[in-house]
């Protein structure tokens, strides 16, 4: 009984790790921001709400977290977690986030007054 | 785990997804310890005995005593009035306001973490029970004799408690959540419903008495109470004694509704965790199918997101009936009704798996915060400096991703290592047999596997 369990156990363990690494070597999907090269803009509607909804961008710990942010209307652009606001002038305008990804997480970056989350950042080890 | 959607608003910093080759290892010694222990593990019970050693009689009268019980009663009364007025007077920003920080944090998550370590810490705190037992005091006093109450219905058990438990969550994750639609949760409706609980339990405790209320209806006293009971010091008839870890916990169920107390802990988290991870894509096909028959926004939300938690409170509950139903198939197995009951503590160590492995980080972050800035500023309106902390920032380098996954892991699988303990410990006393214990347990353990696996989903699923 003892014997046959501690088989049994075995061998699940070797389906599942089997079976984990066929499921997680489809790669990931995320989009890095570094990956293309250039800068990401978010785009804000005149309704608050960001084009083609919440941006993913993700960067490596040490990479330079770089992105643009061109809104139509007065508002305050936040960086939550690096703690950096930004404000939009009147009649609209555009402010761009230029720092380097010291902490890992993930962070949400939103318009204040909106309190409409736009970027869905991610920093990884 | 992550957007908590409440603790979102509080919490700058969520926890990353872990990385699937962890999941893979952790399930992977999640079976294998599993039928090693199953295999090996002892064939009379250890954990029935509590093994108490009683502190000192002048220790016991120190920590009993009415001074330092008049002190802490004191001390949860104050700091409840606190919550109660800076949600009620202070700002409105979450994350600026003590009252939900110290409610959803210091006290949700702190009392279960370190309860579950020296025993039920929350008992002398309780705001209600020193309010309660200083009114029975005075009417003691005044009118000569004890007050009366009713008996209380046996047959409730503690499902007041797991309903309050429920209510509560509800309000943290389903009225205060903040994605799809922004419904942001307020500090002053969570001091009114702070108010409004008050005086509810301050009812219930004139009708059927303090301490029966506490044990059975008062929501926090059952919840926190019920991680205590994996705690190493304990007390009774007035005599503190450290005891045997997790030993006090093996009574704990016996109560009726006590295995709902647990389920809706374990499915509550649950909830929370995959509500914009696992469930959101679900989540948003129910919620825009509300709306396009007309429901508003916030509402159609708060319908959806409340079917999905009492879904899960469904499931979980489903999972852990079909292994005892499982059990019931062993030869010389006890009635469905005692078994459901007879097991349900071993669900304990699982719930708290849960809670540190989904909020450990939210609750690091979060105490920076409540002993900083909010402790010298409560109502957030930045022109208080009571200790001279106010500028306090939260250091979110303080964990890395890594640590926070090999803590959330480390949690779900040592949470799984003592439920399984616990489960081959119960077997034993209603199984002498140790072989026909041993077949009993194939069940329990597929459904400590269920939940851990399904525990470690969770934490890789990313968020939406």
């Amino acid at each position: 009984m003892n014997k046959r369990t501690a088989l049994i156990g075995a061998a699940l363990a070797v389906v599942a790790v089997l079976l984990l690494i066929v499921l997680s070597s489809g790669g990931s999907d995320s989009n890095s921001a570094t990956d293309a090269g250039k800068v990401p803009t978010i785009v804000v509607d005149k309704e608050g709400h960001p084009v083609g909804g919440i941006a993913d961008l993700t960067y490596r710990k040490g990479d330079q977290i770089h992105f643009e942010v061109k809104v139509p209307f007065e508002e305050e652009v936040h960086l939550h977690g690096y703690d950096v606001a930004k404000e939009i002038p009147k009649g609209g305008g555009t402010v761009t986030y230029d720092l380097p990804a010291e902490i890992e997480g993930e962070f949400e970056a939103e318009l204040e007054g909106h309190k409409e989350p736009i970027i869905d950042l991610k920093v990884e080890p | 785990m992550t957007i908590l959607p409440f603790a979102h608003a509080l919490a700058s910093r969520q926890d990353l997804p872990i990385p699937a080759w962890l999941f893979a290892w952790a399930a992977s010694i999640v079976l294998i310890v599993s039928f090693f222990a199953l295999s090996a593990a002892w064939r009379k019970p250890q954990f029935e005995d509590e093994h108490r050693r009683p502190f000192s009689e002048r220790l016991s009268g120190t920590l009993l005593g009415l001074p330092v019980q008049a002190l802490c009663g004191a001390i949860g009364v104050f700091l409840l009035g606190v919550t109660i007025y800076a949600g009620l007077r202070g700002t409105e920003a979450p994350d600026r306001n003590f009252a939900l920080t110290f409610i959803f944090a210091t006290c949700w998550l702190g009392f279960p973490f370190f309860s579950a370590i020296f025993g039920d810490l929350f008992r002398p705190f309780n705001p209600w029970r020193a309010l309660g037992r200083a009114t029975g005091g005075a009417f003691r006093a005044i009118a000569g004799q004890r007050p009366a109450h009713l008996a209380y219905p046996e047959r409730l058990g503690r499902w007041p408690a797991a309903v309050g438990l429920l209510a509560f969550v509800w309000i943290e994750v389903v009225y205060g959540r903040t994605s799809i639609v922004s419904v942001d949760i307020e500090p002053h409706a969570v001091a009114i419903a702070a108010f409004v609980y008050s005086v509810y339990t301050l009812a219930m405790m004139t009708v059927f008495g303090v301490e029966k209320w506490c044990d059975r209806g008062e929501a926090f006293s059952v919840y926190f109470g019920m991680f205590g009971r994996l705690g190493i010091f304990g007390a009774r008839e007035g005599r503190p004694y450290r005891r045997r870890p997790f030993s006090a916990a093996t009574s704990w169920a016996l109560v009726p509704g006590s295995a709902a107390v647990v389920i809706a802990s374990i499915a509550a988290t649950s909830f929370d965790g995959a509500q914009d991870g696992a469930f959101k894509d679900a989540i948003e096909s129910v919620f825009n199918w509300f709306t396009d028959r007309g429901l508003a926004l916030t509402t159609g939300l708060r319908l959806t997101d409340t079917i999905f938690m009492l879904a899960t409170f469904a499931a979980v509950a489903a999972v852990y009936m079909l292994g005892v139903r499982g059990m019931r198939t062993v030869p010389g197995a006890p009635s469905f009704k005692e078994l459901r009951t007879g097991f349900a503590h071993t669900l304990i160590p699982i719930a708290l798996a849960y809670l540190v492995a989904h909020y450990f980080s939210f609750f690091v972050f979060q105490e920076q915060a409540q002993f900083g800035y909010l402790l010298s500023d409560p109502l957030g309106t930045g022109h208080t400096d009571l200790f001279g902390t106010v500028t306090n920032e939260v250091d979110y380098k303080l964990l890395s991703a890594n640590a926070i996954w090999y803590i959330q892991v480390g949690a779900l699988v040592v949470g799984h290592v003592i439920g399984l303990m616990l489960a081959h410990d119960r077997s034993l006393v209603y199984w002498p047999d140790y072989r026909k214990a041993t077949a009993s347990q194939y069940w329990m353990l597929a459904v400590m596997v269920a939940f851990t696996c399904f525990g470690l989903y969770l934490l890789s699923v990313a968020n939406g």
